[in-house]
């Protein structure tokens, strides 16, 4: 048992091991990159700063560019390892805390490192730098909350920043916030929280930011009403007696104190929300609130004729992007254009929504020549100036020259034979409905349509009708059968007698057999022919004839029988044999059913 | 006697025979007019007159029996006419008469998507899809057929009675039966085809048959919904069971069957 953990724990170790090697040969493609966890501060924050190393962590201490307006603290390192999506991956983290010694905007990085002898750069990153907030004579405590809104009054569309900061000097935990509900004000959330220090009456508190956009449905004055923050306090324990020996136990991890449950709230804040102005309402307005930008692009700008060309409109920007407008081009003499689906990005980032709509048309020139691709307006209304900007592109030129049919077609027949063409996914270039059917067999109508209730119901109904028909008629003339089968029984004892009288005393015997038969074959309706003794025996028995009455009848044909086939007929043997027989067969016919 | 058995089952077979095959000879009427109309119809299209040509396929749908091919065409002209809600109506119209149409399903895949609402559509129980193929006329002459030979061999049954005869009589019957069954559903389907098609731009959905009472949801045109029932001037539709309510009654149009005509020749 042991000797199979120790077996365990080795090949575990050998796989570590053998993972690392991986990872060392994967960290071969180093990548650096430089993180602020704000892109504003203000001059009493402290802000933590990042530069990461992926792919090796032999890397040299990274050298970092601009951070001259800052006072740098390094916070240490971290490695780490990790696989995704079966890739293996290590590096590590450089850690600082910076904070602002002026107010500015200033440009961070980039971050240089030397791996193994070769320089690798980070990007640069930008953070503003404002001034503090203006701190009022009233003493902060351990614990507070503050909220402030981007702008106190502004337009309807426009999108207002709706900052909470957390400041907080004690250990709390299990926090939940909640936001102030208003009605006709809606709270959207903006990125993730940050976290960084900041030094308030020479106090340095840990602050978590959060941000929300905050959208107005209909103009008014409206008080953003306070918003809470629940969480569990952490209480300070008394100093231990123990002095420094049980300073040890003074770490977090060991301190089981108890937690008091608390609750603040944030300052209210006013808000006035104008409608916007009908004043210079351009035609083409949209609703779009914010700052935009509309720019054009022409690829390529020199084709030949039939061939196509891509003008590509983009409009970017912040604020309710999502109403950004689909442009028109205006229609062009002998230019055919096709509208490709435009594409729309938004981005809700910790500084707001910002958006990016991307619009394309194919354009192919019929005639050659130099086109002029009209310039673009795009209606905004700017809550900064208060006023509605059209902003408009600069018209474009598209220069075609000749091309005949048969050299295009020359030349994309050289094309097929110098290579193959690769194929690409057929795109709708534009959306329409087919054409009409113009055929005379779309104007008639079909035949169930025109056909009345009467044909249809007939025609269903028909073929049972026609089978019950056919089996009554079936069944009718099964009966008159049975009924002239009756008949015939009853008038065979009569035609019995009649036969038998008519035979004269010389008749052979047999004639006597025959009749008998006929007679059995008449009354009881079967088709046997002729019939032994022991036969019609056994038939007058099945028939519910008296065994008595039966055994007369077998004994007489025994009688005849033994008669023909002895040749003892003796003279009128027919006349002493008759009275009897046809005495017996009426008693037979009244037995019988 | 097996001479008149004979001869019996002959009639029995021909007289079936003839009912169906006259029936699907007989015209019902004297074939389709109003070619005149249909092709200055389609010439006014061709040359973007969509109101007149509208006019004119109305017109012929209202005065005779046409094909799908006239709705189709109707439903064209309202899609150029921008009146997504009566371009879908004749598409849902068509479809009834020409079911399987790939021109008729792209349009009308066109038109609903150029509509505004969202509106998720209800689809067979995956059993009877496959009657959403045929159309009505379809199914019936495959019932007609498979009736004729269902009976034909009942009635020889009646005098062969052997094993092959009574297999075939179970495998017929059960073609009968499903065909049967399935036609009896498509047909009440259509006659009790509860959709409407939303015509007018926007419509407000009201709480009751009031102008005053509140306006519970709101539609565009083009939007399918079921309409229940009709009180004076208003009509009760829903979208979903937790979606109902009432709207005026020129708001939407039920697709339903396409009417008699006025003049049937």
């Amino acid at each position: 048992m042991v000797r199979d953990i120790y077996k365990c724990c080795f090949w575990m170790i050998a796989l570590v091991v053998c993972l690392f090697c991986c990872a060392d040969l994967a960290g071969a493609q180093a990548t650096v990159s430089l993180e602020v966890h704000s892109k504003e501060a203000s001059l009493s924050d402290t802000i933590k700063m990042v530069v990461k190393i992926q792919g090796n962590k032999q890397a040299l201490h990274p050298v970092i560019y601009g951070l001259e307006p800052f006072d740098v603290t390094e916070g240490g390192t971290s490695s780490h390892f990790q696989v995704i999506n079966g890739q293996i991956g290590k590096g590590v983290d450089y850690i600082y805390y910076i904070t602002p010694k002026k107010k500015g905007k200033f440009i961070i990085g980039p971050a240089e490192v030397l791996i193994n002898g070769k320089k690798y750069e980070s990007q640069t990153v930008h953070l503003e730098v404002r001034e503090p907030p203006s701190e009022s004579g009233e003493k902060k405590g351990s614990l507070f909350l503050t909220a402030v809104l981007s702008d106190d009054r502004g337009y309807i569309g426009q999108e207002f920043i709706y900052t909470l900061k957390f400041y907080r000097t004690k250990d709390v935990s299990d926090i939940n916030l909640i936001l102030p509900e208003i009605q006709g004000l809606t709270f959207k959330k903006l990125g993730e929280h940050k976290a960084y220090t900041s030094l308030l009456q020479g106090v340095r508190y840990s602050v978590i930011e959060l941000r929300y956009a905050i959208i107005a449905d209909k103009p008014g004055a409206y008080t953003v009403p306070p918003a809470y923050l629940k969480m569990k306090v952490l209480s300070e324990r008394a100093h231990s007696r123990g002095g420094r020996l049980f300073d040890f136990f003074d770490d977090p991890f060991f301190n089981i104190a108890r937690a008091r449950p608390l609750s603040i709230g944030s300052n209210p804040i006013g808000l006035e929300v104008n409608p916007l102005p009908q004043e210079g309402r351009p035609a083409d307005f949209s609703g779009l609130v914010g700052k935009f930008s509309l720019r054009t692009s022409l690829m390529p700008t020199r084709l030949k004729k039939g061939e196509s060309s891509t003008l590509t409109a983009v409009v970017s920007g912040k604020g309710n992007a999502r109403l950004m407008p689909d442009l028109h081009i205006p229609e062009m003499k002998n230019v055919k254009f096709y509208t490709d689906q435009p594409t729309l990005n938004i981005e809700t980032a910790f500084e707001g929504v910002s958006g990016k709509k991307t619009m394309k048309w194919a354009l192919v020139p019929q005639k050659d020549g130099n086109y002029e691709i009209p310039s673009l307006t795009l209606s905004y209304f700017d809550p900064d100036l208060g006023q509605y900007v059209q902003s408009r592109t600069k018209p474009l030129t598209l220069e075609v020259l000749p091309g005949s049919i048969e050299e295009d077609t020359q030349k994309a027949e050289q094309k097929i034979h110098v290579e193959k063409p690769g194929k690409k996914e057929v795109n709708m270039q534009r959306f329409d409905i087919l054409s009409i059917h113009e055929g005379l067999d779309g104007l008639k109508a079909n035949r169930f349509q025109r056909l009345g209730i009467w044909p249809l119901g007939a025609s269903v109904l028909l073929p049972p009708l026609v089978f019950l028909l056919v089996l009554g008629v079936k069944l009718y003339m099964g009966k008159n059968k049975l009924k002239e089968d009756t008949i015939i029984a009853k008038k065979a004892a009569a035609k019995f007698s009649k036969r038998m009288k008519v035979l004269t005393g010389d008749a052979p015997l047999l004639e006597i057999v025959k009749i008998t038969n006929l007679y059995l074959n008449e009354r009881l309706g079967l088709k046997s022919g002729s019939l032994t003794s022991e036969e019609v025996y056994e038939i007058l028995i099945k028939n519910g004839v008296d065994k008595h009455l039966a055994t007369d009848v077998k004994e007489i044909l025994l009688s005849i029988e033994a008669a023909i086939y002895t040749g003892d007929e003796g003279k009128d043997h027919i006349g002493k044999r008759r009275e009897g027989l046809i005495a017996t067969i009426k008693k037979i016919d009244r037995a019988l059913p | 006697m097996n001479h008149i058995k004979g001869k019996i089952f002959f009639i029995a077979c021909a007289l079936c025979a003839f009912m169906v095959l006259s029936a699907f000879a007989w015209d019902g009427s004297s074939g389709a007019k109003g070619y005149d109309v249909f092709f200055q119809a389609n010439q006014d299209y061709k040359e973007g007159a969509y109101e007149r040509a509208a006019s004119a396929y109305e017109r012929l749908i209202s005065e005779q029996f046409v094909g799908g091919s006239v709705y189709y065409n109707l439903g064209n002209c309202y899609v150029r006419l921008n009146r997504l809600g009566k371009a879908i109506l004749n598409y849902e119209r068509a479809r009834y008469l020409m079911p399987r149409d790939s021109d008729l399903d792209f349009n009308l895949r066109y038109a609903k998507e150029m509509t505004k609402d969202k509106i998720e559509e209800s689809s067979s129980f995956p059993i009877f899809q496959w009657i959403d193929y045929f159309g009505i006329s379809a199914v019936f002459w495959l019932f007609v057929i498979l009736n004729l030979l269902f009976w034909a061999s009942l009635l020889m049954r009646l005098w062969i009675r052997s094993e092959w005869s009574f297999y075939m009589v179970i495998c017929l019957g059960l073609l009968w039966g499903i065909v049967g069954v399935s036609g009896t559903m498509k047909w009440y389907s259509e006659t009790n085809d509860k959709r409407g098609v939303v015509i007018a731009p926007q419509m407000n959905v009201h709480s009751g048959p009031d102008e005053r009472e509140t306006v519970l949801f709101k539609l565009h045109e083009g939007s399918m919904v079921m309409c229940e029932r009709e009180e004076e001037g208003w009509i009760l539709i829903f979208i979903t069971p937790e979606k109902r309510g009432w709207t005026k009654v020129g708001s939407v149009e039920r697709i339903k069957k396409p009417a008699q005509p006025k003049i049937a020749h």
